[in-house]
C-alpha cells in the first residue's frame, strides 16, 4: 500500500501535469504535440482501462483481459504478436519447427528479470509447466504440449502430441517467471518479470501502480510510473481525463465520444481489435435444430442499420465468424444479409409460418446490451417470432450459459491469440459441445487448418471452414469493436495493438 | 445501570448472529456457482469438483455453517476466491477509508445544521424560516447519486479544482463527503427547528423566562440541551448507514470503500468477502446503536427506569 505522502506527491505531479495540458497545444490528433519532454520526476501517468484487474497471477487466469493489459508490462512471453497478429520475438529470438511436432526456441541472451536474475530455460520450461498444471481457461489449447525441456540455458524443446500450426501464438500469451518460484502461489500473486516495468502497489478491482524496471534488458521505459486505477462510472472516467486525473483512458463508450472529442486537449483514436459480439443458437433445441430456422432468423435482423444506429463508427458489422483483424478471419464468400420476405418464406417451408416463441439470455454486465437485444426482439418479431429477452447479472448468465440452459444467447468473445483457430476450432468443433452443434466434415477442416505450419494453405482452409459455417448458420457474428483511447495531447509515443495490451514503455509526457 | 447495560450488550450479540445466519443463507440462495464463475466456462465437470472441494462448497451446507459461525467468532471469514488474501484484509484495507468519509459526513452535516435549525427555530415562521425549511425539503428529496453526477460535473469537469475518483489526497475527500452530508442537512436541520420549537412552549423554558433570564441564555443554557437529545439517535443511526449505505457514492466517486468492495464482491460471488463485509458492517451498526442506547440512557435517566 502507498503511504499517504506518496499519494499526495502523486496527486501533486499528476495536478502539475493536468495543468500543463490545459496550457499546452490543443490540436486534437494522437500524433502531434511536440512540447518538450516533461522531466523525469514528472512523468508518471495514470491510466484508466476498460477492464477490472481481479488478481495478477497470468497462470490462474490466463484469459483476464485486465490482468494482461498490466502483466504484458510487466512479464514478457516467448513471442509477441504484431499489428497482423504474426509472431515476433521477444524472450525468445528465433524459433523452428524441427520435425511437424517439435518446435525448437532459442532464448535472447542477456535478458534479466527486474530482481538481477537471468533468464534461463529453466524459467521457461517450469512456467509453462505450471500453466498446465493450473488447469485454467487455456487448458484446451496446452493439452497438446506434450513435455517442454531445458535443452541448454537459451534453448527450449517444446514437443507437441500432433503438428500444431497454432503453437507460437499459444505461447504468445504465456508469461515467463521463475523457475526457483513455479509452486509459489505467493510469488505469483505479484510476479517479478522480465519486462520494463516492476509491480509497486495493487488492490484488486481498483488500483494497479508499476514503476519503471531500472535494471530492463531492453530500451528502458520512459514512463517513471505507470498506474492503473479502475473508474467504472462513465462521468467520472471522462471527468479525469478532462480535469488531468489521468492522461489516458480505454473503452469511451459511443455516446460519450462526441464529448470527448469536443475537448480540446484530448485526441481520441480507435483502431481495429479481436474483441467481437456473437448471438448462438442452441442448435440442439427446437425449433433451432432446423438451418432453414437458424437463417430465417440471421436475415430477419438488419445488421448494418443496428450497429451503426446503436454504436456509431466505433463498431462494424462482420463478414466473418471471427474478427477480420485475427489471422484465418476471412470474409465469407455469401454472407446472408437482411431480407424479412425470404425470412418468413424459409419460416414456413420449416413448418412455423404462424412463428413460434424462444429466449435470449445475455449478462447485463456488457453495457448497452439492452438496446442491442431490443432491436434484435422487435427485429424477430417482424417475422413473427417472439423472443423472450433474459437479462442476467453476470454470476448467474454464466451459470445458465454453461448448463445450455438457453434458445439463444449474445456475448461478446475475444479471438486472443491473434488467429481463427482459437475461435473457431475452440467453440465449433463437434467436441467442443458449446451450443449443440456438430458438422463431422467441418471438424476435418480444422483440424487440418490448426496443424498446417503453411499459412497459404491454412487460409485456403479457413476460407472453406467459413463458407461451410456461413451455410450452417449455427450463430450469427453480430459485429466486432474497436478498441479505443482518448489521451492527453501531453501523451507521446501511444500505440494500441489488437490485442489492446499497451506497450507502455514507449510512452511519454510532453509539456 | 448495569443490567440495562448487560441487557443491551446481549441483545447485539442475538443481533449479530441473526445477521450472519441470514447472510449465509442469502449468499447461497443467490443463483451462480462460484466455481464456475473462477473456472471458467471452459472447465470440465473435474476441474469444478476438484475446485468445489478446495472451496468448501461440496461439503454439508449444517457443516458449512458451522464452520462459518466459528470463523464469525474469531473474525476468520476465510480466503477470497477472486484474491487469495483473507477477506477480512480486504475489508480492513476498506474500512478506514469509508470510516473516514462517514465521519466527515456527519461531522460537516452537524457544523452545518446546527446554526441552520437554530436561526429557523428561533425566526419560525419568518422568511429566513420558510427559507431553511423549504431549502432542506428540496435537498433531502434528491437522489444521492443524481446530487453526485451533478457536484462532479460542476467541480470536477468544469471548474477542474476537485479530483473526479479514488483517494489520493484530502481534496478526493470532499465531493464524497459533500454527496453524502447533505440529504444528512437537511434533515438534522429540520429536527433541530422542530426539537427548539418543541421545548419552547415546556414548563422550564416558561419558569425561565418567569425568573427574567434572557432569551439567548435560555435557548442555549435550556432548550438546545433538551432539544439535542433526539439528534444523537439521529446522528449515530445515520453514522452505522453511512459506514455500509455509501456504495452508490463510492461508485460514482470510485472511492475504495467497503460499499464498492461489496458490490464488486457481489458481482463475482465471493462469498467469504461479501459475508466478511456484511457482518462488519451490521457488527458497526449494532456497536454505535448500542453506544447511542448507552448514551440515551445516562443523558435521560427516563430511558433506562422505563425499561
Amino acid at each position: 500500500m502507498n503511504s499517504i505522502r506518496e499519494k499526495i506527491s502523486l496527486a501533486v505531479a499528476a495536478t502539475a501535469v493536468a495543468m500543463m495540458a490545459l496550457t499546452g497545444c490543443g490540436s486534437g490528433t494522437a500524433s502531434t504535440g511536440g512540447g518538450a519532454m516533461l522531466p523525469d520526476e514528472q512523468q508518471n501517468l495514470t491510466f484508466v482501462p476498460a477492464f477490472a484487474v481481479p488478481g495478477l497471477d497470468p497462470t490462474k487466469a490466463p484469459l483476464e483481459m485486465g490482468s494482461n493489459q498490466v502483466l504484458s508490462n510487466v512479464l514478457q512471453a516467448l513471442v509477441k504478436l504484431d499489428e497482423n497478429s504474426q509472431p515476433q520475438p521477444q524472450l525468445a529470438e528465433s524459433w523452428e519447427w524441427t520435425t511437424p511436432t517439435t518446435l525448437t526456441l532459442k532464448l535472447r541472451e542477456g535478458v534479466t528479470f527486474s530482481d538481477g536474475q537471468a533468464l534461463s530455460s529453466a524459467d521457461v520450461k517450469a512456467t509453462l509447466e505450471r500453466y498446465i498444471s493450473q488447469k485454467q481457461t487455456l487448458a484446451a489449447v496446452l493439452a497438446v504440449i506434450e513435455s517442454v525441456s531445458a535443452d541448454d540455458p537459451t534453448t527450449v524443446t517444446i514437443t507437441t502430441t500432433q503438428p500444431t500450426g497454432t503453437l507460437l501464438g499459444v505461447l504468445s500469451m504465456l508469461f515467463i517467471g521463475q523457475a526457483a518460484h513455479a509452486q509459489d502461489d505467493a510469488w505469483w500473486a505479484k510476479p517479478t518479470g522480465t519486462g520494463p516495468f516492476v509491480i509497486n502497489d495493487f488492490i484488486a478491482n481498483d488500483k494497479v501502480s508499476l514503476t519503471r524496471n531500472e535494471g530492463y534488458w531492453g530500451e528502458k521505459a520512459k514512463l517513471r510510473s505507470l498506474t492503473f486505477k479502475l473508474i467504472t462510472d462513465v462521468n467520472a472516467k471522462v471527468t479525469a481525463l478532462s480535469n488531468g486525473q489521468a492522461q489516458v483512458l480505454n473503452d469511451v463508450p459511443f455516446d460519450q465520444v462526441a464529448t470527448v472529442e469536443a475537448m480540446s486537449n484530448v485526441a481520441f483514436t480507435q483502431t481495429e481489435g479481436l474483441t467481437y459480439n456473437f448471438l448462438w443458437f442452441n442448435n440442439a433445441r427446437e425449433p433451432f435444430t432446423d438451418v432453414r430456422v437458424r437463417t430465417a432468423m440471421w436475415e430477419a435482423v438488419d445488421l448494418p442499420t443496428i450497429v451503426e444506429s446503436l454504436y456509431g463508427d466505433t463498431a462494424s458489422v462482420m463478414d466473418s465468424f471471427c474478427p477480420t483483424s485475427a489471422f484465418g478471419c476471412v470474409a465469407a464468400t455469401d454472407m446472408p444479409s437482411y431480407d424479412p420476405e425470404h425470412a418468413k418464406k424459409l419460416l414456413a417451408e420449416a413448418g412455423y409460418a404462424e412463428g413460434f416463441t424462444a429466449d435470449v439470455i445475455f449478462s447485463t454486465a456488457n453495457a448497452g446490451y439492452d438496446s442491442l437485444i431490443s432491436a434484435l426482439v422487435s427485429a424477430w418479431n417482424e417475422i413473427g417470432v417472439t423472443i423472450t429477452p433474459r437479462a442476467l447479472d453476470g454470476a448467474t448468465w454464466l451459470s445458465e450459459f454453461s448448463a445450455l440452459n438457453w434458445d439463444m444467447d449474445v456475448q461478446p468473445n475475444q479471438t486472443a491469440t491473434g488467429d481463427a483457430d482459437y475461435t473457431l476450432n475452440r467453440l465449433y468443433k463437434c467436441e467442443a459441445k458449446r451450443m449443440g452443434y456438430c458438422n463431422p466434415e467441418l471438424d476435418q477442416l480444422m483440424a487440418q487448418a490448426q496443424e498446417s505450419n503453411d499459412a497459404q494453405a491454412r487460409l485456403k482452409l479457413y476460407q472453406q471452414v467459413v463458407d461451410t459455417m456461413v451455410k450452417d448458420a449455427p450463430a450469427i457474428p453480430l459485429f466486432q469493436t474497436k478498441p479505443n483511447v482518448a489521451a492527453s495531447n501531453t501523451v507521446q509515443g501511444l500505440t494500441i495493438p489488437p490485442t489492446e495490451f499497451i506497450d507502455w514503455s514507449t510512452v511519454y509526457l510532453t509539456e | 445501570m448495569l443490567g440495562y447495560v448487560i441487557r443491551r450488550i446481549l441483545l447485539a450479540v442475538f443481533v449479530l448472529w441473526g445477521v450472519s445466519t441470514v447472510v449465509f443463507i442469502i449468499v447461497r440462495l443467490v443463483p451462480a456457482d462460484p466455481a464456475l464463475l473462477i473456472a471458467g466456462d471452459t472447465a470440465t465437470a473435474d476441474q469444478l469438483a476438484a475446485l468445489r472441494n478446495q472451496m468448501g462448497l461440496d461439503r454439508p451446507p449444517l457443516v458449512q455453517y458451522g464452520s462459518f459461525l466459528g470463523g464469525v467468532v474469531t473474525g476468520d471469514f476465510g480466503s477470497s476466491y477472486t484474491q487469495s488474501v483473507p477477506a477480512m484484509q480486504l475489508v480492513a484495507q476498506a474500512l478506514p477509508n469509508t470510516a473516514l468519509l462517514a465521519f466527515l459526513a456527519v461531522l460537516g452535516a452537524l457544523v452545518v445544521s446546527f446554526p441552520l435549525g437554530v436561526v429557523a427555530a428561533v425566526r419560525v415562521n419568518r422568511p429566513i424560516d420558510r427559507i431553511v425549511t423549504t431549502g432542506s425539503l428540496i435537498v433531502q428529496a434528491l437522489p444521492s447519486f443524481w446530487i453526485g453526477v451533478v457536484l462532479l460535473l460542476i467541480f470536477s469537469r468544469t471548474l477542474k479544482w476537485l479530483p473526479s475518483a479514488d483517494l489520493t489526497s484530502a481534496q478526493s475527500l470532499i465531493l464524497p463527503t459533500t454527496v453524502l452530508a447533505l440529504p444528512l442537512i437537511a434533515l438534522l436541520t429540520r429536527l433541530i427547528r422542530s426539537g427548539l420549537i418543541e421545548v419552547n412552549g415546556e414548563g422550564y423554558i416558561n419558569t425561565a423566562r418567569a425568573k427574567g433570564m434572557r432569551e439567548p441564555a435560555i435557548l442555549f443554557t435550556h432548550a438546545i440541551r433538551n432539544a439535542l437529545i433526539p439528534i444523537i439517535t439521529v446522528v449515530g443511526l445515520a453514522f452505522g448507514t453511512l459506514l455500509g449505505g455509501a456504495v452508490v457514492t463510492e461508485t460514482v466517486f470510485s472511492f475504495p470503500g467497503i460499499g464498492k468492495l461489496l458490490v464488486s464482491s457481489i458481482h463475482v460471488r465471493d462469498y467469504s468477502v461479501v459475508q466478511a463485509c456484511v457482518i462488519v458492517i451490521a457488527a458497526a451498526f449494532v456497536l454505535i446503536n448500542l453506544l447511542v442506547d448507552l448514551l440515551y440512557a445516562y443523558l435521560d435517566p427516563r430511558v433506562r427506569l422505563a425499561k
